[in-house]
């Protein structure tokens, strides 16, 4: 017997849902998603480093590219991305602090990719990518030190974070940094959402990358993790509706 | 660019680990096969994991030896002290294991207590995260505001003297309302982590490669 058939069948709706999103884009159907605010505003605080001349500091927390966490770093990578696209472009320096040791050599290839479609191969400062540390607190300290020191003007915080995600955020905000955080990590979302200007709650983290692409069938990929939301609300409602009549029915096959 | 540094490689990679992983775990009953490659291949992946310590490691010292040659102030002899007890770990580790006296001494007395302090900091930062997110500047911060007086009397000795409902209300708070919200952010998260998955298995998601645009 296939291990959970349950699931197997709602990862099929969740990828017939995003395939079919993509497919109407590439006909031409625009997909139409909300605004979320820190999406625009990852613009706006690269703009006052800018007008401030002072350097953008990312961290991309904790999870490694081979953990259940990972999604989180793949998406703080997307963002990373982006982030170091427009500080080449604005030409201000960009501060990357570094847990998880493997991914350095992505974060450098961004860099030099991100300083050569800015036009300037210049900007690569291999001295702002900085692994601090792979024990939590020993990174918590390293990166503390960055914010204290050079004074960001921006601090982006995307990715899987614990008990450390306070201590940058506290950090950042008395550096005088304007900050928006991402996280899909329950136990600090929190912490984000009380200190940073901005946060990017759960999904939002996973779609930025497709958001900031700016590319529809990207997009549309959005679009289509919708339908597994709904997807989500039909089960809590049938699963409600079944517990209130005493049936562990829908609970006995939703287990794995 | 030369082959290996194309864009098509990584991502191919990617795509068969990733299939490779959902197989095994939805088939391992039916292709049992496939379990023996998806374990080398997780073991690939941590073997891959530790020599990146070895860039980290590089990483570090040539951050540390450029503050120390340009003398830049107020950080050049934390470089030196970060250099010196980092070598000093790694030699003793290496040819006197990590049960050598030498470090153990090392560990206990200054790792640990460093590691200890920073983790107590955090006391301090919540207090002063509280006071600014703790405002009733409107409805929703009202809510938070009290919200979090009633789980905090709770948990705190006095308030059950003070009066009995706080443990009744802080529970029902704990259990229901914010179970509910913590469960709804959890399914929208993972939606959005399988929609993450799926552009990047179709290598839609070349973010993390950099943007070549």
């Amino acid at each position: 017997m296939m291990k959970s058939l349950s699931g197997f069948i709602t990862l099929l709706i969740l990828c017939g849902s995003v395939l079919y999103m993509i497919y109407r884009a590439r006909k031409g159907v625009k997909p139409e998603i909300r605004r979320v605010p820190g999406f625009d505003v990852i613009d706006e605080a690269i703009g006052r480093a800018t007008e401030m001349g002072r350097p953008v500091h990312f961290t991309k927390g904790l999870a490694s590219l081979y953990s259940s966490e990972a999604p989180q770093t793949i998406a703080g990578l997307s963002i990373l991305s982006y982030v170091a696209r427009k500080c080449a472009q604005n030409g201000i320096p960009l501060i990357t602090t570094i847990y998880v040791a493997e991914t350095i050599p992505l974060v450098i290839q961004m860099y030099r990719e991100a300083a050569a479609v800015a036009g300037v191969p210049e900007w690569v400062n291999e001295y702002n990518i900085r692994y601090m540390s792979s024990h939590r607190f020993t990174y918590a300290t390293g990166v503390q030190g960055v914010l204290q020191r050079e004074r960001p003007a921006a601090s982006f915080l995307m990715g899987y974070f614990m008990a450390e995600a306070l201590i940058f955020a506290e950090s950042g905000f008395l550096a005088g940094a304007m900050q928006v955080a991402g996280t899909a990590s329950t136990s600090q979302t929190p912490f984000f959402v009380a200190v940073c200007d901005y946060t990017l709650l759960g999904d939002e983290l996973f779609a930025a990358g497709a958001y900031l692409s700016g590319e529809p069938v990207q997009v549309a990929s959005i679009a289509g993790q919708d339908v597994g939301k709904y997807w989500a609300n039909i089960l809590l409602m049938v699963g409600l509706i079944l517990s209130a009549v005493g049936s562990n029915w829908l609970i006995n096959l939703l287990k794995l | 660019m030369s082959l290996l540094r194309q864009r098509e490689i990584p991502i191919g990679i990617t795509l068969i680990a990733g299939f490779l992983m959902l197989i095994d775990y939805y088939f391992r009953a039916e292709i049992p096969q496939v379990a023996g490659i998806s374990t080398t291949v997780q073991r690939w992946a941590v073997i891959i994991a530790a020599f990146a310590l070895l860039i980290g490691l590089i990483n570090i010292t040539r951050i540390h030896l450029n503050h120390l040659m340009k003398r830049t102030r107020g950080q050049w002899i934390f470089s030196v002290w970060c250099l010196f007890i980092m070598y000093l770990m790694i030699v003793v580790g290496l040819f006197g294991t990590v049960r050598h006296p030498i470090y153990q001494w090392l560990y206990t007395n200054i790792f640990l207590p460093i590691d200890a302090a920073m983790y107590s900091i955090l006391a301090l930062f919540i207090s002063s995260a509280a006071y600014r997110a703790f405002r009733a500047r409107n409805f929703e911060a009202f809510l938070m505001l009290a919200s979090g007086i009633i789980t905090m009397m709770m948990n705190a000795p006095i308030g059950e003297i003070i009066w009995k409902g706080f443990p009744v209300v802080g529970d029902w708070i704990m259990m229901v309302p914010n179970v509910a919200a913590q469960r709804a952010f959890l399914i929208c998260a993972v939606v959005g982590a399988v929609s993450l998955g799926i552009r990047t298995l179709l290598g839609m998601e070349r973010g993390y490669l950099g943007r070549e645009e």
